[in-house]
């Protein structure tokens, strides 16, 4: 998490060119999945709030298409497990500051998609934890009210977005150690220590 | 995702364009989710409980049915299972069977048992209701005054999720903004590019 200039050893195979050449476009191909992800839920939201629909029937966009598909708690999993591959895969990229913040992410995304997890072993076994009715989450038993997806979701966007900021924006010592392209490099020189 | 120019600047889908698609498809989904006609209160359907309404068993059920007229949508089932005196009963996972939506009970001591149930059907409609049941010899009492429990849900009305989307909004916005407002990247020979 050192923000010395510390030249970094190029990386070969998958992984080094994910984190170098590539790492520009794989970041652009993971932040539109993040930003159609977020899109559909404020689509959700929309629907409920705006339009006054029944919570049950307000199912974004994808859900007016595919209704069962919304509602899965294979979706949501399998969300979580996107987030959690792409966090890590495209983590090494990161330095500095940026990388201090995706590691928060990536961290949090790990706990949220082991709550996925066991909400859904619950729902295919039918043995629910704590004793409760319903599938239940660890997070529940703190804040009962509050919507796990959106919650997890939420804080782990949170940090995503400032190692984002931080990643386009590098000190010139970061940059120095910086394998891809993410930050051009007119704006490596010109912004300050 | 962008080429290189004859002037040295790379060219391609750039942030106004990327600002102005951004644009189009939210007006176009904006537009789409206003033509059809908005869902007003969905249609209740009713729906017959096994073990019927009133019915005094010898043995506890190992299972609770609702036979419905339509397609009941698992994941947006509730079915409870309250006792006259004591706390709800965990029953097993909804599920479907048929048109029928099954949720497995334990075994039951004798007592008077109150079924509380919601369920979205696959078309839009729901049914709701309370039904009751006796085990042994224990007396058939009023169903109990018990809504079903609702789970959790990936969006709900309560304003913690109002405050979360909000949030949400605004680091939605700001991620858009960081992408499309971040400088061009000049051609450089020496510079790996992306493609």
């Amino acid at each position: 998490m050192s923000n010395q200039a510390v030249p970094r050893p190029s990386r070969s195979g998958p992984l080094g060119r994910l984190n170098g050449p590539y790492h520009r476009t794989a970041l652009n191909l993971y932040m539109v999945v993040v930003l159609a992800h977020w899109a559909e839920h404020l689509v959700q939201a929309f629907q409920i709030w705006v339009l006054g629909w029944p919570v049950p029937q307000s199912r974004g966009v994808l859900g007016l298409a595919v209704p069962w598909l919304v509602t899965s708690e294979w979706l949501h999993y399998g969300y979580a497990i996107v987030m959690l591959i792409g966090l890590a895969l495209l983590r090494p990229g990161f330095v500095g500051r940026a990388r201090t913040w995706w590691t928060v992410a990536l961290a949090i995304q790990f706990w949220h998609h082991i709550e996925h997890l066991l909400l859904l072993l619950q729902a295919q076994t039918g043995h629910f934890l704590f004793d409760r009715p319903v599938p239940t989450s660890v997070l529940q038993l703190v804040f009962a009210r509050v919507e796990l997806h959106l919650f997890y979701n939420t804080i782990v966007f949170l940090p995503m977005v400032v190692a984002m900021y931080l990643h386009l924006r590098p000190t010139p010592a970061e940059q120095a150690t910086m394998a891809c392209t993410c930050a051009p490099r007119s704006v490596r020189a010109l912004t300050p220590a | 995702m962008t080429a290189a120019g004859q002037d040295g600047r790379r060219r391609g889908f750039g942030p106004r364009a990327a600002a102005v698609a951004v644009v189009l498809v939210t007006v176009v989904t904006a537009l789409w989710l206003r033509s059809p006609n908005p869902p007003g209160p969905a249609e209740t359907v009713a729906a017959v409980v096994v073990p019927a309404d009133g019915s005094r068993l010898p043995t506890g059920p190992t299972e609770v049915r609702l036979r419905l007229a339509g397609t009941p949508d698992p994941n947006e089932a509730h079915v409870s299972l309250t006792p006259a005196d004591g706390p709800q009963v965990p029953t097993g996972a909804s599920r479907r069977d048929g048109s029928d939506l099954v949720v497995s009970v334990p075994a039951l001591p004798q007592g008077s048992y109150t079924v509380a149930y919601h369920v979205w059907l696959t078309d839009g409609r729901q049914s709701t209701g309370r039904s009751v049941f006796a085990v042994g010899a224990a007396p058939l009492l009023p169903p109990a005054a018990v809504v079903p429990e609702a789970g959790h849900q990936h969006v709900g009305t309560d304003p913690l999720d109002g405050l979360l989307l909000v949030l949400d909004l605004v680091l939605l916005i700001a991620l858009s903004v960081l992408l499309l407002r971040r400088p061009r990247v000049a051609s450089d020979p020496e510079e790996p590019q992306d493609r």
